[in-house]
């Protein structure tokens, strides 16, 4: 009935086998408390990091996020978190190494050398994930909690592909093959990404926290606006960036549900409109299964109608009280 | 009335009058004289004065007097304290149980000779009318009257919940804050339990011996709080003079609560306002309590603002289980939902049903109830009765009270009517409203009254219904009811000329009242009435394009009606030829509301993303440098335009944004005219305060040295007040005004079911 896409079909059909392997078993008992792990593994995540890692997103990312933000405020990282982070460091490169595979044939050194906001401190990245990009080309990446088996390969496989037909990757090729093709276009990104890395990636002496973070996403927004040759090529790369990003977004999501999220039936109306370009859906669900859920996190509408695929969590609110309903303000997976 | 076992009584009785006359402290006297020819015998007379007397002189002496002791007795009954006893001399045998009853119920004084009662005698008169002793048995009588009253308004409660206020954020018992705080605004929704909160209140202050509680109910005619408490004093047989009433207020005696502001006009209220801080400006140590389901700004500037606070989780359990419900899940809809936890809903909830879908709903339920268990004969006689309450509701609105001589009549003219007459047997209007009071549809005493304000306003409001174009005349606390009565597919008329000639607040209100309806879904006659209402009631009066699916259904606003019938592989392209906002609906909404009601939702969406869209998204908070601001201090006439350009910028804009929203041209957000009247207060530390406030007079600036306690609302950082950027505090204000008028925030959760935002219909 709806406009579900082959790419919607293949991100939503991995998330559901990844949540299937110990990877996803993993994310589920950190999102439920500090001790879940315990009888899996004979350790936990402190309760400390455990209570800061719940401002962040999405996962994986929350732990880096909150080391960081433990560490500015010189808090001291308890000692037993080494084994939980040491596991989400390994899941990490797991990620990056299915991100790279979506970003297909474009050469790591161009996927790498242009800034985006994963290149910002994980405090200031806006849900992107720090250094998703930064793969180091390790095969065995993805033998990891289960991350290599059947399944996950064969729907991983299926997820490139569609991946690589769609319209970002394919201007996203273009963009690497005038970045390989123009002479100076690799110097001239170079030079800006080393001219600004540190300025992005670091607080100021005197600097608050949320100044250093807004002065970063200001210098990130405008890096190239004196380098005009190269704006095409980097909206092409950071669309495709953005995309990979979303398509993560919504691995991760499923994989740490405590039920994948499902909507076959809503309150009221469900508003549709235009926000900075990009198509937004603002609907209310009475399901308590939706009370933990994240932004970033995947959901797929299954109405019946021209609105069913596959969208993220953008805002999400809750009834407190007797109605459990949600308030979910949703972007399509592809804007 | 002086009465005494004595056989004569003519010296004291001459020389107490005397003495009381010099004092002054009344207008006039009236002594009870020997019996006047008349129909009755000289005992009888004796009878009725010791029972009407405002104070009643008991001397006993040797005599036993059996006509004295029975008019005692009479006085007694009717007040305890109007009764002032002596004993002359040391009594005998005969009168000695008789002095005894007197020692074991009253503070007596003694003396020896007739002579010298009479200073003692003038003396205690005196001091009963001085101090309201006299009067504050019946006062607190009536005040308990009155909780008695609130308690069983909905239901026999068989108990009294311990009413409770925010303060803030803070949530105390009511009487402390109202005895601690002495000038109180109480705000909160009809059936809030503002009336129990302000009675339980005062009767707790009376708890002081010196302090007369005062409830008063003004009238668009008395609206003075003078005359409102000589009214109450009255009514209680005691008429208090000028200089008295100065007295009272001067030592801080009275405990004045004002409770049914509702029913005034507009003008009729704001003299009351003015007129009630005025008082509790001059006699500042009395207290003053005011409710009311909400005030502006600029209402009692100087009152703590104080809110009724929803029942807690303990109050529920405790009233669920005195009706017998404790341990039973309750589970409202979603329309009743957040009033559940007020005290008269939740009453009403309990006792008639939580399956009434809307407040409305609820209210027919309870006017239902009351006609089923007050025994009525007859079908005949219920609707007989209830088309009479609606009548008298619909002829006295905003009114719900009134003499019984003019509801006599009001009966009169509603039995002459071709519809009364043809449907019922006539019969004496008396009959009739002695049957409304036996259902409690109406109390009937002095005067009538229905039981509570919703219950005169559900009837008002079914009876506006029946009208044929009355009911385009109703105001906006009627409105809603009559609209959501007449959302039934059978008044179109009637709902789009009603809603369209009120506020957006109104259609919320509408909104929250309509029940759900089964109804057959007929989309070429449906999306047409949806188009119709829509373009209406929004505020730039434009149409609809609609594309119908299968199921569903969606469309946006655009210049015109269009209509289109497509598949769900086209919507893409659909949605894609403009940028307008889109509502979906998975299946039609049609088979549970009307399209009136579905358009009524989808306009006050629009209205909110109008609203969001006006953000200039500026810094409404800037604030000048201490540097400039102390440079500017320096020279008040610099200061004095300063400032006054500042407030006349911000009031420019609010009005500007006010225009570009259309429909909402309301009065209640409109700044108020006039000039503005500033005073700055310089502290020790810390920046300047300034209060702000609009008067009929010249703009002024007046520069104070010390701070009094700030008032709500109109208060600021002068720093601030100059600096502020005039389109973002326009906006602020603005939008902070229509969220307290809807009851929730712009961005709330609620916003994605409109037809839940609170709106305060009550």
């Amino acid at each position: 009935m709806g406009v579900v896409t082959e790419l919607e079909q293949a991100v939503w059909a991995t998330g559901l086998v990844m949540r299937e392997t110990e990877f996803g078993e993993m994310l589920r008992r950190a999102r439920l408390g500090p001790h879940s792990l315990q009888e899996l593994h004979g350790w936990s995540v402190p309760e400390q990091l455990h209570g800061w890692e719940l401002s962040y997103d999405p996962a994986l990312h929350r732990t880096f996020a909150a080391i960081v933000a433990m560490d500015m405020l010189k808090l001291t990282i308890p000692s037993d978190a080494g084994p939980w982070v040491q596991w989400v460091a390994g899941a990490l490169t797991a990620m990056q190494r299915i991100a790279a595979q979506c970003w297909g044939p474009i050469p790591a050194d161009v996927r790498r050398v242009f800034l985006d906001f994963d290149d910002l401190l994980p405090l200031a990245t806006k849900d992107y994930l720090a250094k998703l990009r930064m793969d180091q080309g390790d095969r065995h990446a993805l033998r990891f909690a289960g991350l290599d088996s059947r399944p996950v390969r064969a729907a991983l496989a299926a997820l490139f592909s569609e991946v690589q037909a769609g319209i970002s990757a394919g201007q996203a090729r273009q963009a690497a093959a005038t970045v390989r093709g123009r002479s100076g276009t690799f110097n001239a990104l170079t030079e800006v990404r080393e001219r600004l890395q540190n300025e992005i990636a670091s607080a100021f002496a005197g600097e608050q926290g949320s100044q250093a973070f807004e002065r970063a996403q200001r210098t990130m927004a405008s890096a190239y606006d004196d380098k005009p040759d190269l704006i095409g090529v980097v909206a092409a790369l950071r669309a495709h960036n953005r995309h990979v990003t979303r398509i993560l977004w919504c691995l991760l999501g499923v994989a740490e549900q405590i039920q994948p999220a499902v909507v076959q039936e809503t309150v009221g109306a469900i508003g549709e409109r235009v926000v900075d370009g990009e198509r937004r859906l603002d609907l209310t669900v009475r399901d308590q299964n939706f009370a933990l859920i994240r932004p970033t996190h995947p959901v797929w509408l299954e109405l019946g109608t021209p609105l069913d695929g596959l969208y993220i969590v953008e805002r999400h609110t809750l009834a407190m009280g007797a109605s459990e309903e949600n308030d979910l303000g949703l972007s399509p997976l592809e804007s | 009335m002086l009465s005494s076992t004595i056989g004569e009584l003519a010296t004291l009785r001459r020389q107490v009058a005397d003495r009381v006359e010099q004092a002054q402290v009344a207008t006039a006297w009236r002594f009870e004289e020997h019996a006047v020819a008349a129909g009755t015998t000289p005992a009888e007379q004796y009878l009725s004065i010791a029972s009407t007397c405002e104070l009643y002189v008991l001397v006993v002496a040797d005599q036993q007097s059996p006509a004295t002791e029975a008019e005692y007795e009479k006085a007694y009954e009717d007040n305890p304290a109007k009764i002032l006893p002596f004993f002359l001399g040391g009594g005998s045998a005969e009168v000695a149980d008789f002095r005894a009853l007197i020692d074991g119920r009253h503070t007596r004084v003694q003396r020896g000779s007739m002579a010298e009662l009479v200073e003692p005698v003038t003396q205690a008169i005196l001091e009963s009318i001085a101090t309201g002793t006299v009067v504050r048995p019946l006062l607190i009588a009536d005040i308990d009257r009155r909780i008695e009253r609130a308690r069983t308004a909905i239901a026999d409660v068989p108990m009294i919940l311990e009413p409770r206020v925010l303060v803030g954020a803070a949530e105390s018992p009511a009487a402390d804050i109202i005895g601690l705080q002495r000038r109180v605004a109480l705000s909160g929704i009809g059936g809030s339990g503002k009336t129990t909160t302000v009675a339980i209140a005062i009767r707790r202050a009376a708890a002081d011996c010196r302090v007369l509680p005062i409830y008063v109910a003004p009238t668009e005619v008395t609206i003075d709080p003078v005359a409102l408490i000589r009214q109450r004093l009255e009514a209680a047989r005691f008429r208090a003079s000028d200089d008295l009433l100065d007295r009272w207020g001067t030592e801080g005696r009275v405990m004045l609560a004002i409770d049914s502001v509702e029913g005034l006009s507009a003008t009729a209220r704001r003299r009351l306002m003015t007129a009630a801080a005025r008082w509790a400006e001059r006699f500042p140590r009395c207290g003053v309590v005011i409710s009311a389901r909400r005030f502006s700004e600029l209402e009692l500037p100087d009152f703590s603002r104080v809110e009724a606070a929803p029942l807690g989780d303990q109050q529920m359990r405790d009233l669920m289980e005195a009706f017998g419900a404790a341990g039973r899940h309750v589970r409202f809809s979603d329309q009743v939902r957040d009033l559940g936890r007020w005290p008269m809903w939740a009453t009403a909830l309990i006792v008639y049903g939580t399956e009434a879908s809307t407040g409305l709903q609820l209210l027919q339920r309870l006017v239902d109830a009351r006609l089923k268990t007050a025994g009525m004969s007859s079908a005949v006689e219920a609707e007989e009765l209830r088309a009479a309450a609606r009548f008298i509701a619909r002829d006295l609105w905003p009114v719900t009270a009134s003499t019984v001589p003019a509801v006599l009549d009001r009966l009169r003219r509603w039995r002459d009517q071709p519809s009364s007459a043809m449907n019922f047997e006539p019969r004496p209007p008396e009959d009739v409203l002695s049957r409304l009071g036996e259902a409690a549809l109406l109390e009937v005493g002095d005067d009538v009254d229905f039981p509570h304000r919703l219950l005169a306003t559900i009837l008002a409001a079914e009876q506006a219904v029946q009208e044929s174009d009355g009911a385009l005349a109703t105001d906006e606390e009627l409105a809603p009811f009559v609209a959501a009565l007449g959302d039934d597919d059978a008044h179109l008329n009637l709902l789009h000329g009603m809603l369209g000639a009120h506020t957006v607040f109104v259609l919320a209100r509408f909104l929250r009242l309509s029940p759900p309806r089964r109804r057959r879904i007929d989309l070429d006659a449906d999306v047409p009435r949806l188009a119709e209402a829509y373009r209406l009631w929004s505020s730039t009066g434009e149409g609809l394009d609609v594309v119908v699916g299968n199921p569903w259904i969606a469309w946006r606003p655009a210049d015109t009606l269009r209509v289109d019938h497509c598949k769900s592989d086209a919507y893409p392209d659909w949605r894609s030829q403009s940028n307008q906002p889109v509502e979906f609906w998975a299946t039609p909404p049609f088979g549970a509301h009307t399209p009136e009601f579905v358009a009524a939702i989808s306009v006050l969406g629009r209205f909110r993303g109008q609203v969001l869209a006006l953000d200039p998204n500026v810094d409404p908070w800037r604030a000048m440098s201490a540097n400039r601001l102390r440079a500017l201090m320096c020279n008040q006439a610099q200061l004095t335009a300063a400032i006054v350009e500042a407030l006349q910028s911000q009031r420019r804009a609010q009005i500007e944004l006010l225009d570009s929203l259309g429909m909402l041209g309301v009065a209640a957000l409109r700044p108020p005219d006039g000039e503005p009247q500033v005073t700055i207060w310089t502290l020790e530390r810390g920046d300047p305060l300034a209060h702000v406030s609009w008067g009929t007079n010249p703009a002024s600036v007046e520069l104070l040295p010390a701070s009094p306690a700030p008032s709500p609302g109109t208060t600021g950082l002068l720093a601030r007040l100059l600096s502020a950027e005039p389109r973002g505090v326009a906006y602020e204000k603005l939008k902070g005004e229509i969220e307290a008028e809807l009851g929730c925030r712009l961005g709330a959760q609620t916003w994605s079911r409109p037809d839940l935002v609170p709106a305060w219909a009550w």
